[in-house]
């Protein structure tokens, strides 16, 4: 009885005990959901902050690419580690940036100016406005040429509109450089163009002669543009009445060279042989698509050039393999077709001096109505191609009626044939000492009014299409320099390349500047373009496997009866080009599984099986007695 | 140390002999060969071309694909591990034994990251060679982005073994880390639309941008390195602070 009360006693206060747990059990289950969500709240704030103080202050950064374009330059980090004196730069950029892509750009500008600053090692000092919230840095923005840019995106189901700014102004004793836009990726070379601006004491001083040396030709206004932004300009008019280049201009520009009297011609020979440098665009013709004219230009350089070795040939050339198409109407209620105009030159980058600085970053150049540059060496002077033609090219007489006329270009596509076809040099430089061509005597400085009407004449005869008259030329006894100071010349056989908003795109802009800025010396610059990704094309197999059957030659000539046989052939080239991509594939798949097998094997021979005596590999991993 | 390394061990072996793991390395490498080469990466704003299409030698259509894959693969490596004990009612006898808390959970870790990583680095390597044998690939991106998968990789591992301590079913577990690591993922694909703060924020936040915006590319930031690090230890620390309570709750 008494043991029966005693185990009925003892089940009652294990039955109490048990009952006095329940809730402490469950306050412990709560207490530890808590402490679990505390933790994820206190990691979550540990990562944010920690993550922001490292984009602070934890940059370091190793740019491990072949193309080394994610880091400042080594060019950048010199000229700003060469501050001798401190940098002002002042941010103009939106502060509360409502657009995501517009704050993600706005970062990245930040974080490109805070590398430039620790590579400035103190020396540069940035500060950051916000237009939008303040008047006076609106005024200064405003002030400064920098205006806001509407930007606009949907978010949901509003659309969200801001006026963004992202201005900078350089500063940097007493000057000053205004980039009026920046986005992270112009920002290297425009920020260190603008750095070289405040920072030289002397910008090169860039000449500029253009048609018959006496006015500007508005269709080379654009590159004009380009050059005063980038140069002191000096528009070297009046030539022939005896005005000199002056003695500050570094380079000289002669674009499309028109008629140039014999006392201009001195004038620029003169230049070059003081040891200024020049950049010739020659052009022998004047190509009128919707007029269907062409006008031959002589340049009125063709003594000064010929004692360089260099000729221009007469025609114009014609381009099988590289070249860009044309869209026309050859009506008024036609539409636009597009036609293969090997006329007009695609000039890819295989086809450029590889290691000039001036030709070595460029992605390729085109040229329209280009003439061959025909060159015979002289003692002296050093000449290197700059730029050339494919294999497969012609040059055919101005006359052709196919240059203006594009019904006629199917015609002249069958008669232009393998006879003939050869590489043209469309480009050359020049270097060392240039013999001159005036040494038998001195053009005479013109009167203003006697080359007024021979001009007058001229224009009438060209218009024509007559010979112009030439002008007596009085040849004066004076001394001339020789091939006495070394020199450097470019010349391009073409011109309109650079005329109107049209032809001189974005490549044909930046090869300009290379030609000028490889004249001025201006390697900095010159090595900071240079900086694009290399191109990494794969192999054509499709291409391989036609050229390995034999599929060349041009498919317009392949009679009806052949053209079945020629599909057969492709097909069979498609075929063996997509097997190679299979097999290639399969390798690299089967590689992978390969290996994968190769190390579980591997594995299992190191350390054996797992056991399978505990199905559960969380007990499994224990139950040897491995815990220490 | 020493106990972590014994069920690194223990671990690594089980994965290797279950269908789990095979089937991920079977369906990572085809499926994502099959997408670089024939699709490339179509969505958001840095869609990329097929690599047959494209033309060019170089990985980043891979390396695109990685989170999304990551995103899948990761809780299939880890939803068993802490859930199905909780499920069969074993987790008890697990804590009960006299091993420290932050050497299983890092035993497990080690083994899950080393075996994604292992994962990622036989899909990536043989593809490189064959990118290198057809054009001039980048090895500098190679490198770089391998090195960031396995960052990555710690990352969504982490994510995986927090949420398996979380849950009771595996498929719950499955089920909750994919979509943390796809919502983490799709946060590159909103950051254009987002307001200004949002989007700087998403941009710290997301670990696919840290892997694709850097590393992928061939850049080597410390600061990646120390967030990735930051994700991982504190996705570590949840899983211990969950089990903790467990044990002793």
């Amino acid at each position: 009885m008494q043991a029966g009360q005693a185990s009925n006693h003892a089940q009652a206060e294990g039955a109490s005990a048990a009952a006095s747990r329940l809730p402490a059990r469950s306050k412990g289950r709560s207490r530890q959901r808590f402490n679990s969500w505390l933790t994820a709240l206190l990691v979550i704030l540990v990562l944010i902050q920690g993550n922001r103080l490292m984009r602070e202050h934890g940059a370091l950064v190793r740019d491990i690419t072949e193309d080394q374009l994610f880091l400042p330059s080594r060019v950048g980090e010199r000229m700003l580690g060469e501050l001798q004196d401190t940098l002002q730069v002042k941010a103009f950029f939106t502060g509360d940036v409502k657009i995501g892509s517009v704050q993600i750009a706005k970062r990245r500008l930040i974080d490109q100016l805070e590398e430039y600053g620790r590579a400035s090692r103190g020396r540069m000092q940035i500060s950051y406005l916000d237009p939008n919230s303040s008047p006076e840095a609106r005024s200064e923005a405003t002030s400064l040429g920098i205006v806001p840019a509407p930007a606009l995106v949907d978010q949901g189901v509003s659309k969200v509109a801001q006026d963004v700014w992202l201005g900078v102004v350089l500063r940097y004793r007493g000057k000053e450089s205004v980039l009026k836009w920046v986005l992270p990726q112009y920002m290297e070379s425009k920020f260190l163009g603008a750095l070289r601006k405040v920072t030289r004491e002397r910008l090169p001083s860039v000449g500029f002669v253009t048609g018959d040396g006496r006015n500007l030709d508005p269709r080379f206004g654009p590159m004009r543009d380009l050059l005063q932004d980038q140069y002191r300009l000096h528009e070297a008019l009046d030539l022939a009445l005896g005005l000199e280049i002056p003695e500050s201009v570094d380079v000289l520009v002669v674009a499309e060279p028109t008629n140039l009297h014999p006392r201009v011609a001195y004038e620029i020979d003169r230049f070059v042989q003081r040891g200024g440098r020049a950049l010739f665009l020659l052009d022998g013709l004047r190509v009128d698509l919707a007029g269907q004219y062409v006008q031959s230009i002589p340049s009125g350089l063709e003594a000064m050039l010929a004692s360089w070795g260099v000729q221009p040939r007469p025609g114009v050339l014609w381009d099988q393999q590289s070249h860009n198409v044309l869209k026309a109407r050859l009506a008024e209620d036609e539409a636009p077709v597009s036609y293969d105009y090997p006329f007009w030159l695609r000039v890819p980058k295989q086809a450029m001096h590889a290691s000039l600085p001036a030709t070595a970053g460029l992605p390729g150049v085109n040229l329209y109505w280009a003439q061959e540059l025909d060159y015979s060496p002289i003692e002296g002077l050093l000449a290197e191609d700059l730029l050339w033609t494919s294999e497969e090219t012609w040059s055919l007489p101005s006359d052709e009626p196919g240059l203006v006329h594009l019904e006629a270009l199917e015609e002249l596509q069958r008669r232009v044939r393998p006879a003939g076809a050869a590489r043209r040099v469309l480009g050359l430089s020049l270097s060392g000492l240039f013999p001159s061509a005036f040494t038998a005597g001195v053009p005479a400085a013109l009167d203003p009014i006697k080359l007024a009407l021979h001009e007058d004449r001229v224009q009438r005869a060209l218009a024509a299409g007559l010979e112009p008259p030439a002008l007596e030329v009085v040849l004066l006894e004076e001394p001339v320099q020789s091939a006495e100071l070394e020199s450097q010349v470019i010349l391009i056989g073409d011109a309109d390349w650079a005329a109107g908003e049209r032809f001189f795109g974005p490549a044909n802009r930046l090869f300009f500047v290379n030609l000028v800025d490889t004249l001025a010396l201006e390697n900095d610059l010159l090595a900071l373009r240079s900086r694009q990704p290399i191109e990494r094309p794969i192999d054509d197999f499709l291409a391989e496997e036609r050229a390995a059957i034999g599929l060349m030659g041009d498919p317009e000539d392949v009679q009806e009866g052949e053209q079945l046989t020629l599909a057969k052939y492709e097909d069979l080239a498609s075929q063996l080009a997509a097997r190679r991509r299979w097999k290639l594939m399969a390798l690299a798949s089967g590689g992978s599984l390969g290996l994968a097998l190769l190390l579980g094997f591997l594995w299992r021979q190191s350390f054996g099986r797992t056991p399978s005596v505990s199905p559960r590999p969380g007990l499994s991993g224990l139950s040897q007695g491995d815990e220490s | 140390m020493g106990a972590a390394l014994a069920v690194f061990r223990r671990e690594f072996g089980a994965s290797l002999s279950s269908p789990v793991a095979w089937a991920a390395t079977v369906l990572l490498v085809i499926a994502l060969h099959l997408l670089f080469f024939f699709v490339g990466f179509p969505i958001g704003d840095r869609t990329l071309p097929a690599f047959w299409s494209g033309r060019v030698a170089m990985l980043d259509g891979l390396f695109a694909w990685l989170p999304v894959f990551f995103a899948i693969l990761a809780p299939a490596l880890t939803m068993g591990s802490w859930a199905e004990e909780r499920r069969a009612g074993t987790d008890e006898i697990l804590m009960s034994l006299p091993v420290r808390t932050r050497e299983l959970v890092l035993g497990k870790f080690l083994a899950s990251w080393c075996l994604l990583a292992a994962i990622s680095v036989l899909a990536i390597l043989p593809v490189a060679l064959m990118v290198d044998s057809v054009g001039p690939l980048d090895w500098g991106t190679v490198w770089g982005g391998t090195l960031g998968a396995c960052l990555l990789a710690g990352a969504s591992v982490g994510v995986g073994l927090a949420t398996s301590a979380c849950a009771r079913e595996e498929l719950v577990a499955f089920l909750g880390s994919a979509a943390i690591l796809g919502l983490l993922w799709a946060l590159m694909l909103v950051i254009r639309i987002l307001p200004g703060e949002w989007a700087d924020a998403a941009y710290y936040a997301s670990p696919a941008l840290h892997f694709l915006e850097s590393s992928a590319r061939g850049l080597l930031d410390l600061r990646d390195a120390i967030y990735f690090l930051l994700f991982t230890g504190g996705a570590l620390l949840i899983n211990i602070s969950v089990l903790e309570g467990r044990r002793w709750g």
